[in-house]
């Protein structure tokens, strides 16, 4: 009789989150699936056997190494230098290494302009000093570009695997090992589930990305993608084309869930500070050195073509009048998103106990936007849902389904991280489900929390495609707004909207900063 | 509830809800212009080039079991098939038609005004003497491929002029002319903006673009010069592209669409078109805009739009075979 009265409320609770879950996560989807075959006009083009041609065959393979390359080199270089910036930044400055975050808010097409833009005046000045110029080649500057757009989201991934490493190990195994066998056989293997998930994503969108890759004359996947919904407007049929992608990405969930089935669930008992390296390991010194050199050049070209130049040459001001609308809409969109995605990330009891329901949520990464944005279209445009598709809610329950996956794994590591004793602990002392929650679960994966709406809200703003197609008549978002300037050419309005998306997001992030201080001390509570 | 239902309907006969894929700078003072004269508040949703029109192509369709546009105007005409083959368009016949346009054959939409397919060449790069004169030219070794650039031409309106191209010459000529293109390391870029802003820099010598874009380099005072393509005698010409406009099959405010497509009709807008520098053709004759300075006669492709529009399936799927690779 105790085992049914303890479990029929389990059982509801998991059934309610499920259903809130599916809510944010699968109605695109199911709006996809009536699109493309209730509603598909008979007679379309169905791709299906242009998966096995041999020219897409060879396009998807020359894009899954191109997005290799960069995701292992974005998170090559974010652990790197996340791991010299934590050990060596005082703890009460290391919330500075959170706001990188807001570069991602400028799309990574603009990152790669920042970047034509600096290697140009880099090749004037050779030639006129030295007669000769620089020549990258295109491959080359597609992955650097790519690699410096989405190296803050990495570097935010690294930077939570290793504020959430457990020190005591750290500790321990300085008394025995070397610095670099530390490093490879102690906090690798703790931040692992963190990095992972951050490759998984930084690969999702790096093989979603066609513009980049086309800025320097180099195809890809995802342009024949995108060239196929051109042609056929059918979202079933992007989603056939997109198939590959789905697989892969399914594989690479596995592989995260079977690595934080590993995690070390002991929470971190040490106040800051943490512990400093004692011994010097040169190689590893110039590593990490190199990768804070790159993160703070990818990061800085951002800031100096997009923050300090429209500021200096008053672009930025130019901007301002008649803005503030947009940036009520992007601010809007940006937030909802966020705090949906949290709710999806948090109702999803995603854990490595549970890898199907990670895989489950994680699908939506995968799915080209449009086909998104399509799918949730036909599934919220009904008279009953009209308060809904006619308002900022609806993009933002497209960007929410498209980025919270990323709230599902932070949320799903972090809550892997916390040791079931605590739990066990406050209930000998007979507290209800609230107060575990509000007491023990929330302190301790409050770091997670902030750190899924910051992500997802930072993505949301950037969002182009499935903004296009969601956002209600009359209003824009300040990146539809800077892609229909740069068409026009007024390259230095666009500078100063990207000035204006990273201000606006900085600020939240700074906010966030703030209230995790002061939860902080809830948080060593939690411990004790 | 029927006084709260009524009120609602009587708001929306004030409205008007376009999708607008015409660049918004160009299209927002037109449709400020209607409001102000008519009283009919209009929404819109515009597109970017980033977007190629698929943006607002896919959410008419996925809109269309309950449209929420009255109103598709098109910066080109060749994806309004899409729109057609998906029943999101419903006839109409607009008033005060003009011989310079022309109407689908079921008046699903009606072609207006029009941007030329222009060569755009940096003045700092070549001599007058070495300005490109026609397509053709992409193809010459005279210039090195890398200085020449095409967008892509499976999205916007390349993907009308490289249709207009299979129509014009068959399938066989035209796909030996991209694949040569793309053999011979021609630059295949992402969008006419892209080309005109490598001719402004001087990356490149001479692209293949839009005249909205190519003029907008050059009043701005930045060293490009414009060239209309195959003029000469015996030469095909080159491609005009009109606007397009149709009224959305089950849109709430079909009076005021229909309004409003009457009004984007009028001379009146066709000139304030032509004066911001979006339309630069009126049948044969250019509208110099802005200091474009173009000349005054353009010796226009002679083609249908039915027949570009009916090839231009089968020739997307072959130039994407291509140029995608």
């Amino acid at each position: 009789m105790t085992l049914y009265r303890t479990r029929r409320p389990d059982i509801m609770i998991g059934a309610l989150r499920s259903l809130v879950a599916a809510f944010f996560l699968l109605t695109p989807l199911i709006g996809l699936l009536i699109a493309g075959f209730a509603d598909a006009a008979p007679g379309l083009p169905y791709p299906t056997e242009s998966v096995f041609d041999p020219r897409i065959v060879s396009l998807f393979l020359r894009s899954v190494v191109l997005t290799a390359a960069v995701s292992a080199s974005i998170m090559a270089i974010s652990i790197l230098a996340a791991r010299r910036i934590w050990f060596s930044l005082d703890a009460k400055y290391r919330f500075l290494t959170l706001l990188p975050i807001a570069s991602i808010a400028v799309p990574p097409y603009l990152h790669a302009l920042a970047w034509q833009d600096f290697g140009q005046a880099v090749n004037d000045w050779m030639v006129t000093a030295t007669g000769f110029g620089i020549h990258t080649p295109a491959e080359m500057a597609a992955f650097w570009c790519l690699t410096a757009a989405f190296l803050p989201i990495g570097f935010a991934f690294a930077l939570f695997g290793y504020a959430h490493a457990d020190r005591d190990q750290i500790v321990a195994g300085r008394l025995f090992g070397t610095e670099a066998q530390v490093f490879r056989q102690i906090e690798l293997p703790m931040i692992a589930p963190f990095a992972l998930a951050g490759g998984l994503f930084v690969a999702l969108m790096t093989l979603a990305d066609h513009g980049v890759p086309s800025a320097f004359g180099i195809r890809s996947y995802a342009l024949e993608i995108f060239a196929v919904q051109n042609q056929t407007a059918n979202p079933l049929a992007t989603l056939i084309l997109a198939a590959p992608i789905v697989l892969l990405s399914l594989g690479l969930v596995i592989l995260l869930a079977l690595r934080m089935s590993r995690l070390a669930i002991i929470p971190n008992l040490i106040p800051d500070p943490g512990p400093r390296p004692v011994t010097r390991h040169l190689p590893l010194r110039i590593a990490e050195n190199s990768s804070v050199l790159l993160l703070s050049s990818s990061i800085l070209v951002l800031f100096v073509t997009s923050l300090i130049r429209p500021i200096l040459t008053g672009s930025f001001s130019k901007v301002l009048p008649g803005v503030w609308e947009s940036v009520a809409a992007t601010g809007t969109v940006a937030a909802t998103a966020g705090v949906f995605a949290l709710i999806a990330g948090l109702s999803v009891p995603a854990t490595a106990k549970r890898p199907l329901l990670l895989i489950a949520a994680c699908i939506p990464l995968a799915i080209p936007p449009v086909a998104l944005g399509g799918g949730l279209i036909v599934f919220w445009n009904r008279a009953a849902f009209d308060p809904v598709f006619d308002s900022l809610l609806l993009p933002a329950l497209g960007c929410a389904a498209r980025f919270a996956p990323i709230a599902v794994l932070i949320v799903g590591i972090y809550r892997s991280t916390i040791a079931v004793e605590l739990i066990d602990a406050a209930r000998l002392y007979r507290s209800g489900p609230l107060a575990d929650w509000l007491r023990i679960r929330l302190p301790l994966a409050s770091g997670g929390l902030v750190a899924a709406i910051l992500v997802v809200a930072a993505f949301s703003a950037s969002e182009l495609p499935l903004t296009l197609l969601t956002i209600p008549p009359g209003d824009q978002t300040l990146v539809v707004r800077a892609f229909t300037l740069l068409h026009y050419g007024a390259r230095d309005q666009v500078d100063g909207l990207s000035a204006l998306l990273i201000l606006i997001t900085t600020l939240p992030i700074l906010f966030a900063v703030t209230l995790l201080r002061f939860i902080h001390p809830a948080r060593r509570k939690a411990h004790s | 509830m029927a006084l709260s239902l009524s009120s609602l309907s009587v708001a929306r006969a004030d409205t008007v809800i376009v999708y607008v894929s015409v660049d918004q700078n160009y299209a927002e003072p037109i449709l400020d212009r209607f409001e102000a004269e008519t009283g009919i508040r209009v929404r819109a949703v515009y597109d970017v080039e980033a977007a190629k029109t698929t943006g607002l192509i896919n959410r008419l369709i996925a809109e269309k079991n309950r449209p929420r546009a009255d109103v598709f105007w098109n910066g080109e005409f060749s994806q309004m098939a899409l729109l057609k083959r998906h029943d999101v368009l419903t006839p109409h016949q607009p008033r005060g038609l003009r011989d310079v346009h022309s109407q689908d054959p079921e008046k699903l939409w009606t072609l207006f005004g029009g941007r030329a397919r222009v060569l755009i060449v940096n003045k700092e790069r070549l001599g007058e003497e070495t300005w490109p004169q026609s397509l053709q030219d992409i193809l010459d070794t005279r210039w090195p491929a890398k200085d020449v650039a095409v967008a892509y031409p499976m999205f916007g309106t390349t993907a009308t002029q490289a249709a207009a191209l299979f129509a014009a010459w068959g399938s066989d000529r035209a796909l030996s002319f991209f694949s040569d293109a793309v053999d011979r390391g021609v630059r295949f870029v992402d969008g006419n903006s892209v080309v005109r802003d490598l001719a402004v820099t001087g990356d490149i010598a001479f692209g293949l673009t839009d005249t909205d874009d190519a003029c907008a380099a050059k009043t701005k005072g930045h060293p490009v010069e414009i060239v209309f393509p195959d003029q000469g005698d015996g030469d095909m010409g080159t491609l005009v592209i009109a606007n397009a406009v149709g009224l959305v099959r089950g849109g709430t405010n079909p009076e005021s669409g229909a309004k409003l497509i009457d009004y984007l009709l009028s001379a009146a807008v066709a000139d304030d078109l032509a004066r911001a520098g979006w339309f630069h053709v009126d049948g044969t004759e250019t509208l110099s805009a802005n200091d474009c300075d173009l000349p005054k006669q353009v010796k226009a492709m002679d083609i249908d739009p039915a027949g570009i529009i009916a090839v231009q399936p089968d020739a997307m799927k072959a130039l994407q075979k291509i140029v995608v690779r």
